[in-house]
């Protein structure tokens, strides 16, 4: 059997009990926001018009969908008498279909983009309800959907999944009331489920009875998919306080009484989503099919299309709708307990080793791994930069069992055992000084035989270095400024290559960023530069290191543009006092495992009082520097804690070099902040 | 918790196992997610009680049938007690181990726990089946299905974690019985049964939405 898959899509179905919620136009927005914003990952969005007796969905894209090519374009009925007439011809695609893989199949017989209306704004993709040509009312009228079902059920399972593999995000209009379609569209297809009603009575009813049925219908299922309902009231009138505030009220209490029913939870409070989550009625949109999010050019507090995007966000971050805001505004940001590793000078074969945790203290001497020929044979790919995932896996192994026996591990588990809810563990690894061996092993693989991966597991790994003076978090507004500099020594493309992914990735965080960038680095120009108060110091280019890093070096350029190497006790000197809080040592198109330098460089800057240096180097730059940088410094801005960020930008290498290339742990981070904190930002409202 | 005292026992009994999970091999991560979720947890609270808990998954789901006995079922038979992750697929003829698995540790419970109300299976419902097959029904089962329909971060939660309190809490119950009655695990001489437990399950497509079974 293949390793466990799971499907990346998400589909999430809208639906109200009666029609006139605004509930297509809704849907229609948040795509729209979706597309934007999932188009920069490669995924895409796609719409799908299920309320087969009232079709409308395509009128809101009207310019696109009535060009020649698409007028003529089948539909979701198209789709399932095709499918129909598909299986009645033989009973082996059905058997086909009802695998696990079946979707694949599907997906050959009647291919999904024969359907599709492609790019009816941006990032999105469109499924008619059909041809809605003379013949359409009756192909409506004469499917027998549950017949279809009772005979064919699991195709439906395999259409659900082709749709979840298609596309990044699955948007369903569904129809209205309790009918056949509108079953299937809210409890067969969805994860997520958005019920949009109107303050009156009847509508909220309907979906009371709705959501009941279909997490009913859910928990009996062999469908092990969450289905998280996200309450959307709508044409909220606004001149009306009194009348807003008592309906606010009562449906606020309605949903976390249901939901506690439902889920069976203890606790349900709705009152942070629904302070912000609400459609205002608006005159403007009440005639045509105007989608808010394109019209409106400026996204302001009372506009209509920052109401959808502050919908959109808590729908796609939220894993249900009562979740703690703060997850919002920083999807993952646990907090941490320690789980501290000290390793001390050298005593014979062996190093002193001292644990503190939550799970108790406890001592025990390290042996290196360096003698263990299958770590000797791994590290040797590493350092060449030739691995595959076993190579990486054995590596983090036999540290991990070397670190981890005994005592350690029991310390470790009961740990673990002792996290609260939201809590993670870090490792904390501080490392005597004079030991380099200890120093120099890639920590950042361990890997837990049991579970895995720590650092891409929410287990940060920091290597820290105590010093005597303390420095307090800096208070600070967002932007978060970033000096960007590149030394190109000599001329090269590689660093200008990295200069300018790094410069493309910082300037999709917009607002919350602001950048300067010096493609010419020499050490005058950086003297200048830091007098202007940068947050952060991104450094492209190379460095050397000397034995046991006491002549560590970078390159600069000088001003005829050769190269000057700065020593680390030269650079210290210059960022010492400086308001840098971090410095990136981005050390790029390297052949093989060049952080050495970048490692011994850190702890001269840490001495200069630069509370925290993360060193990166790629194997494959052009795919993982634009994710690990925009991943890592989003996760700044968001307040994460150093290594936390770290963490980020790791998963985000991960996804998009895989397991079997080193990337994901090459960052290293050293700090001498305990906690990783290094800025207090104000609280962020989107993310997105 | 009296695990702790009874732990060397165990040991020297021949038990290699606190736990056996028991589940449905699919390629569905959801399913696999929920069985090493509560590994996990259950290995990290006995990590507090005992000083090697060992908890045994099967996550390949490669099975040979001439194999089973000697591989998943040894296990199971040097298993203290057993965790099923029961959803409909649980109990469908497809997935015949884990019907196989069931009635082992029921033939053995039978053997080692004679005088006690209870067997060493904790079902934990990660969906709920309409009817239940009878050998569920009759255990005292913890229901998950409500609060797993809010996904993967319910393993995050203090509802989880109280909910595997009470697994813990039974493994205990039956670790201390296999002690009282000096049951240990003869595995040389226990005949395997050959039919699932799940005989009287009728496997059927779930109803169309809105229509009852």
């Amino acid at each position: 059997m293949d390793a466990n898959t799971s499907l990346p899509g998400t589909i999430i179905t809208f639906y109200s009990f009666k029609g006139g919620t605004g509930r297509s136009m809704a849907l229609a927005n948040v795509a729209c926001l979706l597309g934007q914003s999932a188009s920069s990952s490669g995924q895409r969005v796609l719409m799908m018009d299920w309320d087969l007796e009232a079709p409308g969905l395509h009128t809101f894209f009207a310019k696109p969908v009535s060009q020649p090519k698409n007028a003529k374009l089948p539909g979701v009925i198209n789709y399932f008498i095709a499918l129909r007439g598909l299986l009645d011809e033989t009973n082996e695609l059905y058997q086909q279909l009802s695998g696990e893989e079946g979707w694949k199949i599907l997906d050959e017989v009647l291919p999904l983009k024969d359907y599709i209306v492609r790019e009816v704004a941006p990032g999105v993709d469109l499924i008619k309800a059909g041809r809605l040509d003379e013949q359409y009312a009756a192909q409506v009228a004469t499917f027998k959907w549950v017949h279809f079902y009772e005979q064919y059920g699991l195709a439906i399972r395999a259409f659900r999944k082709l749709l979840a593999a298609k596309y990044g995000y699955c948007l369903i209009d569904s129809r209205t009331g309790l009918t056949d379609v509108s079953g299937i569209c809210t409890m067969l297809l969805p994860e997520k489920l958005v019920t949009v009603f109107t303050p009156n009575r009847q509508s909220l009813d309907g979906i009371v009875d709705l959501v009941r049925q279909a997490i009913e219908y859910r928990r009996s299922s062999d469908d092990l998919r969450p289905l998280a309902v996200f309450p959307l009231p709508s044409r909220i009138e606004l001149a009306e306080k009194d009348l807003r505030d008592k309906w606010l009220n009562d449906y606020q209490g309605t949903f976390e009484a249901l939901f506690r029913e439902v889920y069976e939870v203890a606790e349900c409070d709705l009152t942070a989503y629904f302070n912000e989550v609400q459609l205002p009625h608006e005159s403007f949109y009440a005639y045509g099919e105007n989608i808010a999010v394109l019209h409106e050019e400026r996204s302001h507090a009372l506009s209509l299309k920052r109401q959808y995007e502050i919908f959109t966000q808590r729908l796609i971050a939220l894993n249900y709708a009562w979740e703690p805001r703060t997850r919002v505004e920083s999807t993952e940001f646990p907090s941490y307990l320690d789980y501290e590793i000290r390793i001390q000078s050298r005593e014979g074969d062996t190093f002193p080793l001292l644990i503190s945790a939550p799970g108790g203290e406890v001592g025990w001497p390290f042996r290196l791994p360096t003698s263990d020929p299958i770590y000797q044979e791994a590290a040797q790919r590493l350092a060449t930069l030739r691995t595959d995932e076993k190579t990486l896996e054995q590596i983090g192994q036999v540290l991990f069992n070397t670190l981890f026996k005994g005592a350690v591990k029991d310390v470790f588990k009961r740990s673990q055992g002792l996290l609260r809810e939201g809590q993670g563990l870090r490792i904390r690894l501080t490392i005597a000084p004079t030991e380099y061996e200890v120093a120099d092993l890639p920590w950042e693989f361990l890997y837990d035989p049991d579970q895995g991966p720590l650092a891409l597991l929410d287990m940060p790994i920091m290597r820290y270095l105590p010093q005597s003076a303390l420095i307090p978090q800096l208070r600070t507004e967002l932007p978060i400024k970033v000096l960007l500099t590149a030394a190109q020594t000599p001329s090269e493309n590689g660093v200008e290559r990295e200069l300018h992914a790094v410069q493309e990735a910082l300037a999709r965080l917009g607002e919350h960023l602001h950048m300067v960038v010096e493609p010419h680095l020499t050490p005058s120009k950086l003297q200048k530069l830091l007098r202007e108060s940068f947050h952060v110091w991104h450094f492209v280019g190379h460095g050397i290191g000397g034995e046991a890093g006491t002549t560590s070096v970078l390159y600069f350029e000088d001003v005829d543009g050769d190269v000057q190497p700065i020593s680390a006790a030269q650079l210290s000197i210059m960022l010492n006092r400086s308001d840098v809080r971090l410095v990136v040592l981005d050390n790029c198109d390297s052949p093989q495992l060049a952080t050495a330098p970048f490692r011994s460089m850190a702890p001269a800057l840490i001495r200069a009082q630069v509370p925290a240096v993360v060193t990166t180097q790629f194997t494959d730059p052009a795919h993982a520097t634009p994710v690990f940088v925009e991943a890592f410094y989003r996760a700044l801005i968001e307040g994460f804690p150093i290594d936390a960020a770290v963490n980020e930008g790791r998963k985000a290498v991960m996804r998009e070099t895989g397991l079997d290339k080193p990337d994901w742990g090459l960052p290293v981070v050293y700090t001498r902040v305990p906690d990783g904190k290094l800025f207090a930002l104000p609280e962020l409202i989107s993310s997105t | 918790m009296s695990i702790t005292i009874v732990d060397q026992w165990l040991q020297q009994a021949g038990y290699e196992y606190h736990c056996f999970i028991s589940w449905p091999h699919t390629k569905d991560t959801d399913v696999s997610d929920c069985a090493k979720y509560v590994k996990d947890r259950i290995e990290q609270r006995l990590a507090s009680l005992v000083p090697n808990p060992k908890v045994f998954i099967d996550e390949t789901g490669i099975i040979v049938a001439d194999d089973w006995e000697k591989t998943l079922g040894r296990a199971l038979c040097r298993s203290v007690a057993m965790v099923a992750i029961c959803t409909p697929m649980y109990y469908h003829p497809a997935h015949r181990w884990c019907g196989l698995e069931w009635a082992t540790m029921q033939a053995l419970s039978a053997k080692r726990l004679p005088g006690n109300n209870f067997k060493a299976i904790i079902p934990l419902l990660a969906r709920k089946s309409d009817p239940l097959p009878q050998a569920v029904a009759k255990k005292q089962y913890i229901d998950l299905s409500r609060n797993l329909t809010l996904g993967r971060r319910f393993y995050t939660t203090n509802e989880f974690r109280e909910r595997m309190q009470t697994v813990i809490e039974r493994i205990d119950e039956i670790a201390v019985a296999l002690e009282a009655n000096q049951s240990v695990p003869q595995c040389e001489r226990f005949r395997f049964p050959k039919e699932s437990a799940f005989l009287d399950y009728e496997a059927r497509l779930q109803p169309f939405p809105f229509r009852r079974p």
